[in-house]
């Protein structure tokens, strides 16, 4: 009797010991994906960056500033070449505008336009509006270990939850143990084929952190194309209001 | 050889009537099937002639890879050897430039996304008469640099003439494309779509907007002879640089295709049936006859001719009189298919109404297409040479001397 | 007496009277089968654009047609179609909210058109849920269920299970997304349908837009005759002056410009096919004449006079003719209601028949009128086509015509 009873015992233990690893390991992928997201964000956050589109044929780059507060709001100030130089992008929450100075008319981007390349990039306006997606709309799960750059990195799969609006199927991102930063990423489509990639690197420090500065986002399936975004400054916690983010303030944002 | 041809000629001729009333048969075949199937092509040949005219035009200019993936990076520039390509082709009646891409119109409180498309005014009016479809204000020049909106897009957006109208999209790798135009003048199209969401600039002002000096997305091309598309098409395609592309209205239109495919087969049922009842006629006229020269043959066998050369004559006769009766058919019904190609029939009732409301004559014409002259002839032939094995068997069943007796 | 004597002589030569009464009952299946498929082709088309497409009536807010704009709706849509569907007339009644959306996959994004529908009703008012040829209509319990058709799979890289992100303007004018899953996949035979009506349940979309409960942006009414449909249209019009309420044939005018074009192409073609069919007697009715040149000789040699002669040989192309309309129509009954119930497969001659309104099988059908009228005309025609050899029968000399040829 007793010895069937310590049998259940342990058995019982393991299996609470096992769930709750399986468990702690969950959170801690969801834990770490947030950090990493944290970590680019900041509560708010304010940069000046440079965006190289790469096309077989033609390549452009377009320079700007950009405010952040949190994962609702941000304000994108273009600042060269001449021809795009003035026009701001705001966003509130799932709201985008775009502010043309040479048409003097503030515009507010449709359900239509939402799925448009932002700029002619590889970034949709979709992109831009649901940054914090990685976090909320996904489970987490730690799938090993990877060295990338020569960084140790969580290899971390990302599988979107049931009612999520999101298109990709799987996402595989690597973030580095240590510094809890991101540093590639790769988007999978609904037959588990390859779509975007997304690469960092040149970690350098900003402000307080440490940060990847360049980005580069590549559709694989088509040849030649990638997106380079460079971040030449990025500062944190700067004391920004949700005032900032408004149409009025559209204008007059230098 | 020559002996049996001499002999079917000579037998033709020593019964007139009854050659004569065989021919008839024939050539009623002929001119009724040429005369159905004439109509059926015209009405689809007036079908896609309208389908082009306000879209793509019977053949489209584009660099490769427009068609399918229809962004403004895709348009091309267009050198002196491309355009002398397209005026020196002797098919080619009409080559409408455009330069058209998507982009945002708004008005303040509205936005909705529409087509916005640089057009030449004059040839755009020549190729699909939109200056008549203007209700309001004046139509476009080139130098001007005010815009044309379907009355539905400026009710939607409650604007007036004169209002201002916003546009904003995406141009030429990647640049923003914004611009403000008056509204010069509102055109009422027949089509929804057309109303509610395609805008109309001059193609100097749709130019400056996408950033696309000197380039076009397309130029449409319409056709003296329609007939004569897939030559014109393949003409063109080797005289133009290889980063072009000469696409033909089928590719740009299937849903035009399928519907003509699905009237097609319903028509040709209908051929069908009036083959089933012309070509009795045919067989009943060469039974008859057959009956009619039971004696005649009995006796040529009799006097010794082999049943091989009076079967072979037999064969010629009719097949002189099916040449001569498709000849003489298709040249009596010529004319008039010629008749009704140039004039016409009128449609009338609801029918009429709804196409005049489209834009579209309300007419049935006659095709003069040579293939469908071929077609039938060579059909009506057929239907002949399968009546023709009645007499044949009947010789050849032939005892010798019974059939005198009669 | 001449009767008795006209109806022997045409016994008598079994295989002449055959070819001419098949020639006349050829005709006149000729003209009465075609007019019949014509009329199955214009009958099919109607049929499918009504209940696949636009039901009988429409009825909408004024102005929604022109940019469906969500906020133009009904407001009372549900208690509108309690009320409509005691109509005796009605056979069912269906709202359903409409609206533009986007929707997205990894790999490419569209723009459609959603149709939030209350399934059950929906299955009444059209046959859509009939051409779900992958995974089911509504069937599955997922949440947040679209059917969607086989174009818009295509380009999408979408199939059953997928999920679509659709992009979406809530009432108060807010951008809001939404994961739908794929639970059918429909195709009818219009490519454009396919590419861009999708369908989902409509207190999915409403909770998702905000949409009020009981209103809805169009009502759909299916009648139970065709026929009703002015009447039925006019009495919503007056009990709802402030909607617009519109028939098919309003709504989709494309139709009526088919049948209308159909039908003036069916007389043309039944005037070729009695042109053929005269001509045919005329052929046949001749030679058969010219063939009896010794015999007629004969009679009026012994006697008869020219005009009973002619009176003879009419009588004997009336009761030819007779026969042949009598045989004609029992042929072309048989065959219409054969392939009235089998139906004529189109799609073994193209692959585009399948544009004729959305089925690829014609079943041709026929009011008794129309066999009547035919029938009559054909026999009317066949006596006109016998006058000319009968002329020429009394323009025989007796004598050269007993000596023969």
């Amino acid at each position: 009797m007793k010895q069937k009873n310590l049998k259940k015992l342990r058995l019982l233990v393991t299996v609470i010991l096992l769930f709750s690893f399986t468990c702690a390991r969950s959170q801690n992928a969801t834990e770490i994906v947030k950090k990493a997201n944290d970590l680019m964000n900041g509560k708010t956050s304010e940069s000046i960056a440079s965006m190289t589109i790469q096309r077989p044929g033609w390549s452009r780059t377009v320079s700007m500033k950009t405010w952040s507060l949190g994962n609702d709001y941000y304000m994108i100030l273009i600042t060269a070449p001449a021809q795009d130089k003035g026009q701001v992008f705001l966003k509130r929450n799932n709201e985008m505008w775009n502010w043309m100075p040479s048409i003097s008319r503030i515009i507010r981007i449709p359900p239509s336009m939402m799925g448009q390349n932002w700029m002619g990039s590889d970034f949709t306006n979709n992109d831009l509006v649901k940054a914090n997606s990685i976090v909320d709309d996904y489970t987490h799960k730690i799938l090993g270990s990877e060295t990338i750059e020569g960084y140790d990195c969580y290899k971390i799969e990302l599988t979107p939850k049931p009612n999520a609006a999101v298109v990709w199927n799987k996402i595989i991102l690597w973030i580095a143990k240590k510094q809890s930063f991101l540093l590639q990423a790769e988007y999978y489509d609904e037959d588990g084929k390859l779509v975007n990639k997304e690469i960092l690197s040149d970690v350098k420090k900003f402000n307080d952190r440490e940060l990847p500065a360049t980005l580069e986002m590549i559709p694989v399936k088509e040849k030649g194309k990638k997106t380079i975004l460079h971040f030449q400054q990025m500062t944190f916690n700067t004391p920004l209001k949700e005032s900032f983010f408004s149409q009025q303030n559209m204008k007059s944002v230098r | 050889m020559k002996q049996i041809t001499k002999l079917a000629w000579r037998n033709l001729w020593r019964n007139k009537r009854r050659t004569a009333i065989t021919l008839a048969s024939v050539l009623m075949a002929v001119i009724l099937a040429v005369a159905i199937r004439s109509f059926q092509k015209g009405v689809y040949e007036n079908m896609i002639s309208n389908a082009v005219r306000f879209s793509t035009g019977y053949l489209q200019a584009h660099a490769k890879g427009y068609w399918e993936d229809k962004s403004i990076n895709n348009a091309f520039t267009p050198d002196a050897h491309f355009d002398n390509v397209i005026a020196d082709d002797e098919n080619v009646s009409l080559a409408v430039p455009r330069l058209e891409s998507f982009a945002l119109a708004s008005s303040g409180p509205h936005t909705k996304g529409v087509e916005v498309i640089g057009i030449d005014p004059a040839k755009e009016n020549k190729m699909n008469g939109l200056a008549k479809k203007i209700v309001e204000g004046k139509y476009l020049q080139m130098s001007d640099d005010g815009i044309l909106v379907g009355d539905g897009l400026a009710k939607y957006l409650e604007l007036k003439l004169g209002d201002t109208l916003v546009l904003l999209g995406q141009g030429y790798h990647g640049m923003t494309a914004a611009g403000k135009y008056a509204i010069q003048g509102i055109f009422h199209y027949p089509v929804e779509q057309f109303n509610n969401g395609i805008v109309y600039l001059s193609l100097t002002e749709a130019r400056k907007l996408f950033g696309t000096e000197g380039m076009l997305t397309s130029v449409s091309l319409m056709l003296n002879n329609s007939a004569q598309l897939d030559k014109t098409a393949q003409r063109i395609q080797s005289s133009v640089d290889t980063t072009m592309e000469i696409m033909e209205w089928q590719k740009m239109n299937k849903s035009l295709v399928q519907e003509i495919q699905g009237d097609n087969s319903g028509g040709i049922i209908m051929l069908a049936i009036l083959y089933l009842v012309v070509a009795f006629g045919v067989f009943g006229t060469i039974h008859m006859m057959t009956m009619e020269r039971k004696k005649e043959f009995a006796v040529m066998v009799a006097i010794g001719m082999r049943k091989m050369k009076l079967m072979a004559i037999v064969f010629l006769e009719t097949v002189f009189i099916a040449c001569i009766g498709i000849a003489v058919g298709c040249i009596i019904i010529l004319p008039v298919v010629f008749y009704f190609h140039n004039h016409p029939i009128s449609l009338t009732g609801a029918a009429a109404a709804a196409y005049q409301q489209f834009g579209i004559e309300a007419v049935l014409p006659a095709s003069l297409q040579s293939s469908i002259f071929i077609h039938q002839g060579i059909t009506v032939l057929c239907i002949a040479l399968v009546s023709v094995f009645y007499p044949l068997w009947y010789v050849g069943r032939l005892p010798l001397l019974e059939n005198l007796k009669q | 007496m001449l009767f008795r004597i006209s109806w022997r002589n045409i016994w008598r030569n079994k295989s002449r009277t055959f070819v001419i009464i098949t020639a006349i009952a050829l005709g006149l299946w000729g003209g009465i089968f075609s007019t019949a498929f014509m009329n199955g082709m214009t009958e099919q088309q109607i049929y499918s654009s009504i209940h696949t497409e636009t039901g009988h009536i429409q009825i909408n807010a004024k102005g929604f047609l022109l940019n469906y704009d969500m906020l133009q709706y009904i407001p009372n849509a549900d208690s509108m179609a309690v009320s409509i569907e005691r109509d005796p007339a009605v056979a069912a009644v269906s709202p359903r909210i409409q609206m533009m959306a986007m929707a997205s996959t990894a790999s490419s994004s569209t723009g459609v058109m959603i149709n939030a529908v209350e399934i059950d009703k929906q299955k009444k008012v059209s046959d859509l849920h009939k051409s779900v040829i992958k995974g089911t209509y509504f069937e599955d319990d997922r949440s947040n269920p679209i059917v969607i058709g086989q174009q818009l799979a295509d380009k999408l890289h979408a199939n059953i299970h997928s999920r679509i992100v659709m992009t979406l303007q809530t009432l108060e004018n807010e951008i809001t997304y939404a994961a739908f899953t794929v639970v059918g996949i429909y195709r009818t035979h219009n490519s454009d349908f396919d590419r861009q009506q999708v369908f989902v349940r409509r207190k999915d979309l409403q909770s998702l837009i905000s949409f009020p409960e009981h209103a809805a942006s169009l009502i759909t009414v299916l009648l139970n005759k065709t026929d009703d449909s002015k009447e039925v249209t006019a009495r919503l019009k007056k009990q709802y002056p402030s909607l617009e309420v519109q028939d098919w044939q309003q709504l989709s005018p494309m139709t009526q410009v088919m049948s209308g074009t159909i039908k003036q192409f069916s007389l043309i073609f039944v005037g070729i096919i009695l042109i053929a069919l005269a001509f045919g007697i005329i052929n046949t009715m001749l030679m058969a004449v010219l063939d009896r040149t010794r015999e007629i000789g004969m009679l009026l040699s012994i006697g008869m006079s020219p005009s009973k002669v002619f009176r003879m040989i009419m009588l004997e192309t009336i009761l030819l003719s007779l026969t042949g309309a009598a045989a004609g129509v029992m042929v072309s009954v048989f065959t219409i209601m054969y392939f009235n119930h089998a139906g004529i497969d189109l799609s073994m001659l193209g692959e585009g028949a399948n544009a004729l309104g959305y089925s690829t099988m014609v079943y041709p059908s026929l009011g008794f009128e129309f066999y009547l009228q035919l029938a009559a005309l054909v026999i009317f025609i066949a006596m006109i086509a016998g006058i000319f050899p009968a002329v020429r029968a009394l323009k025989m000399n007796p004598s050269e015509a007993i000596r023969g040829e």
